[in-house]
Order: C-alpha cells, then sequence, then structure tokens
C-alpha cells in the first residue's frame, strides 16, 4: 500500500515532464554544449600538461563524472528546490497530514520529473565507458559501489540544504554557494588529481570526491591504489555519518515548521 | 500623425528610468535575498580563483596565455556575465514566461513601444553594487598582484567597443532563441540553451579555437566577441581593428533579426488571458 503511494508519485512525476518534450531535447542539447566547452578546455590543458591522458581519457573521465553526478542529483541540488518550495509555500502541510513519509514521498515525485534527465545521464555514462579501452568486472563491481555512495552523499547534500529552509525562507540561494563548492571539489570541472599538497589530501578525504571524482577514477584505473582506497574510506565514513545526521536536521527543522491553511 | 523623433526618445528614456526604479524598489524589498545573492557570487567566485591556481599550478600558460592574462580574461567575462544578468537575461525569462501565462497582453494594449518595454522590464541596477563588485574584488585584487602585461590605450578602446557590441550582439541572439516560445509555449529550455551558447568557453583563449569555430563564434553564433575577442584586443594580441569592425556590423545585423523576429512572434501570439 504505502510503496504503491510512492510508485504512484514517481508515474506522476514522469508524466508531468513528458508532456513537455521540446524543454526534454533542449535540456540534452544544453548538457551536450556544456559539457563540450568543458572537454574542450581541457583539450587544451592536456595539450600542455606531462602526465595527462589523451583527449579520449578525458572525455571519457569527464562523461562519467557529469553522468554520476546528474544521475544522483549533486549537480545543482535541484531536490532541495522542491524542498524549498515545499516549505515556503506551505505545501509541506499536506504531506504532514498524510501517513507518509514526507522526504521520501517528494523524493519519490522529483525522481519522476527526472526521468528523462536520468535516462540522458546514463547515456552520457555509456558513452563515457565506450572511450574506454577496457573494462574489467572489478572495475564495474567498484563502480557500482562508487555510485551508491555518490548517491547517498547526494541525497544528503540536498536534505541539508533543503532542511535549511526552515530557517531561512531564502534557502535556494544557500544551495547556489553549495553547488558551486560542489562543483569545483567534486571534479567535475576539474579531476581532483590535479590540486597538490595539503589542498588534495583534504579534498580526498572530503565528502566531495564521492560524488563524481570516485567514479570516474574507478574506470580510469585498472589498479585500485592507496590513494583509490583513501577516497572509498572516506566516503563510506560520510555517507555512514551524514545520512543519519540529515535525517536529524530535517527532524530538528520541522518542529521549526508553520504553516496556515490546509 | 506620427510621433517625432525626439518624442520616441522621450518615451524609451522614461520607460527605462521607470523600469529601472522599480526593480530598485523590488530588490530593497527583498533584503535577504540580496545577501544570499552575495554569497553565491563571492562563492562562486573563490572557488573559480581555487579552480583557475589549481591548473596554473601545473601549467604556465593556456593557449599562449599566463596567469595574469586568464586573470583579465576572467574579469572581462565576469563583467559581461553580471552585465547581462542586470539587464538581459532576467527580461528574457519574464518574456518567456509573459508569453506562457499570457501576461504579455497587458504589455501589448499598452500605448508603449512593446519591444523596448520588454526588452528593459527589468533593469538591476543594485545588483552591481551589491553583487558585482565585492564577488569581483579578489579577481581585481589578484590581477593587480600578478599582472605582467600591458594595456595601451588603443587596445582599451577597440576592447572596449568590441564588448559592447558583442554583449549587445549576444543579447539578440539570445532575444531570438526566447521568441521560439511563441511557437512552443515553453521558454526554460530554450533560454538555458540560449544562456548556454552565450556564455560558451568563457574562460577560453580566442586564440585556442580553432579557424572555422572562431568565424562562427564572430559572426552566426557571436559568444566569441563580448569576451575572447575584447580580452584580446586590450592585451594587444589581436590589433587589426577590422575585427572590431566586424563585431559592429553583426551586432547591427542582430538588431535587425531581433526585430524581425519580434514581429514575425507577434503574429503567431495568441491568448485567452486578461
Amino acid at each position: 500500500m504505502t510503496i504503491s503511494v510512492y510508485k504512484e508519485s514517481l508515474v506522476y512525476g514522469l508524466t508531468q515532464v513528458t508532456n513537455y518534450r521540446s524543454e526534454v531535447w533542449l535540456t540534452i542539447l544544453n548538457k551536450f554544449v556544456y559539457l563540450a566547452s568543458i572537454i574542450f578546455l581541457w583539450s587544451i590543458i592536456g595539450k600542455t600538461v606531462n602526465g595527462i591522458s589523451g583527449v579520449t581519457s578525458l572525455t571519457s573521465y569527464f562523461l562519467i563524472a557529469n553522468g554520476v553526478q546528474g544521475l544522483v542529483d549533486a549537480e545543482s541540488l535541484r531536490y532541495s528546490k522542491v524542498i524549498n518550495k515545499e516549505v515556503k509555500l506551505g505545501g509541506l502541510s499536506a504531506h504532514l497530514l498524510r501517513p507518509i513519509n514526507p522526504v521520501l514521498f517528494l523524493y519519490f515525485s522529483f525522481l519522476g520529473t527526472r526521468g528523462v534527465t536520468l535516462l540522458m545521464t546514463i547515456i552520457l555514462m555509456t558513452v563515457g565507458f565506450v572511450f574506454l579501452p577496457s573494462i574489467t568486472v572489478f572495475q564495474i563491481i567498484l563502480f557500482l559501489i562508487s555510485l551508491l555512495m555518490a548517491f547517498v552523499v547526494g541525497f544528503v547534500f540536498n536534505l541539508f540544504v533543503g532542511s535549511l529552509s526552515f530557517w531561512t525562507p531564502e534557502a535556494n540561494h544557500l544551495q547556489n554557494v553549495f553547488s558551486h563548492i560542489i562543483r569545483v571539489f567534486s571534479g567535475v570541472l576539474i579531476p581532483i588529481s590535479f590540486f597538490s599538497g595539503t589542498t588534495k589530501t583534504l579534498l580526498l578525504l572530503s565528502p566531495f570526491p564521492a560524488l563524481a571524482y570516485l567514479p570516474s577514477i574507478i574506470m580510469q584505473t585498472k589498479i585500485m591504489n592507496t590513494e583509490m582506497w583513501m577516497i572509498f574510506g572516506a566516503s563510506i565514513f560520510w555517507s555512514g555519518l551524514l545520512l543519519p545526521m540529515s535525517f536529524w536536521f530535517w527532524k530538528k527543522g520541522i518542529r521549526r515548521y508553520e504553516a496556515i491553511g490546509i | 500623425m506620427k510621433p517625432l523623433v525626439f518624442e520616441e526618445v522621450k518615451i524609451r528614456w522614461v520607460i527605462l528610468k521607470a523600469n529601472t526604479l522599480f526593480t530598485l524598489k523590488e530588490s530593497l524589498a527583498y533584503s535577504l535575498n540580496n545577501w544570499g545573492g552575495l554569497a553565491s557570487t563571492i562563492t562562486y567566485m573563490l572557488t573559480y580563483l581555487v579552480l583557475l591556481s589549481a591548473i596554473f599550478g601545473r601549467i604556465k600558460t593556456l593557449a599562449g596565455y599566463n596567469y595574469s592574462e586568464i586573470l583579465m580574461l576572467t574579469l572581462v567575462s565576469q563583467f559581461n556575465f553580471y552585465l547581462a544578468w542586470v539587464w538581459s537575461i532576467r527580461n528574457l525569462d519574464q518574456l518567456g514566461e509573459d508569453v506562457k501565462t499570457g501576461k504579455l497582453d497587458l504589455i501589448l494594449t499598452k500605448p508603449l513601444p512593446a519591444l523596448w518595454y520588454v526588452t528593459f522590464q527589468k533593469v538591476n541596477l543594485f545588483m552591481l553594487v551589491f553583487e558585482m563588485w565585492p564577488a569581483t574584488l579578489p579577481l581585481i585584487y589578484l590581477l593587480i598582484k600578478n599582472m605582467d602585461f600591458q594595456i595601451s590605450l588603443r587596445g582599451l578602446f577597440l576592447g572596449l567597443l568590441s564588448f559592447v557590441f558583442g554583449h549587445i550582439a549576444i543579447h539578440c541572439f539570445q532575444f531570438v532563441m526566447t521568441t521560439i516560445t511563441f511557437w512552443t509555449g515553453e521558454h526554460r529550455g530554450l533560454n538555458g540553451l540560449g544562456y548556454s551558447i552565450a556564455f560558451f568557453g568563457d574562460s577560453i583563449p580566442l586564440e585556442a579555437y580553432p579557424k572555422r569555430i572562431m568565424g562562427l563564434g564572430l559572426t552566426a553564433v557571436p559568444f566569441l566577441a563580448h569576451t575572447a575577442l575584447t580580452t584580446s584586443l586590450i592585451l594587444g594580441r589581436t590589433t587589426d581593428s577590422r575585427w572590431v569592425w566586424l563585431s559592429f556590423w553583426v551586432m547591427a545585423i542582430f538588431i535587425i533579426i531581433k526585430i524581425k523576429a519580434w514581429r514575425l512572434a507577434l503574429r503567431q501570439y495568441s491568448s485567452a488571458s486578461s
């Protein structure tokens, strides 16, 4: 019974978005233009730096990294925007009165609206895989595990930023702040290996690489080195720590929620 | 009787002034919004500078541009970005929304130059003061600290012209894209694509582009004049003034295309509201 509610919410969201087909195609084209500019920039950088692989490898890296980040909604933290809207306009009241988990219900509804985008990110990743010379089963297993962790970390960031709406109605700007930070430090604009010294170590130990760098680099490297195990460990640590914390933060916010009307 | 030219200019000036004042009042009314916007733009700038320093920690030049020259390119790109947000992008979104909801009727039924009105419906000068300068200060500081190039008066003048021509041309290009909303009824995807094209490769120097893309970017899809060509002219890497003339003619042609597209779109417009 409860599961069917979430399923219907997902289907409803999907129906909503597929009504606007031209929008879907334009979004895909937009993503293509965005990725083309990043790959073009890095192909220029790649020509001047020793140790950077060729354009094919760079293309593969950025396609997978951007695909993963889009898939787990860490790109623009859109789910946090949904929460912000519900809190700001009072729509959350209707969900709180029903015998459902509002966080999950809203998430499934949101997931439906992203159905086509998700498909596009999967295609992006698949194209990224095609550019790789070879893939082992071990890499695929590790990639799937890292994808799961990316999903958890992405969800946590969304819930945290979304829950800030209980304290400030203008949390949308905070969502932009987090998006900028994630964009640079997760590896979608620049591989983390490009940073050096303490900055690099700190970044590798932060939750950001889990969102794009780790899944992408796993597919680029055949052998797991210390650095990759370190990111893996850090990602598991952050996922385990931040997931319960984000729900705690949401519950704390709910206590502050006030709305008039239905 | 046809109104005199100065009356036409006067009414446009009155519209511009009224819309600017209204936008200012609107900005001041939502002060928390301004702080949020400021936090967002400062974070963007700082993270971008971190990105640049990480890249230049590994390379000496990018397409022949050293660190300070790339900072100059970033500064021009930032000016273009903020200026676009001050008067262009918000109005394009507003136009798309007005077409979709039928609110455009309210503008079309008024005895006003409608195209002028929709172009300057919102002019957010407050953003220039409150968001642009604080966010750009760290960049200006780094630029002054690392500056190792000289700017000639001629280069600066040509760069300024190219900036203005390129900025107007890319606005017209984005406007033409938004007018497609009159046929499709949806504007978000179109405006998003227009935005991505307008700011395509804004961290890449002009000299890095292959000849064909350069040709396209300076004519049919004018995304290169406002930032890449401007920086190249300011830095004295491009000295031929014919590029500025080209930018001027491209801008003039795009203004004509904008007017034609607007007229064509209005013929398509139908609404059941108000």
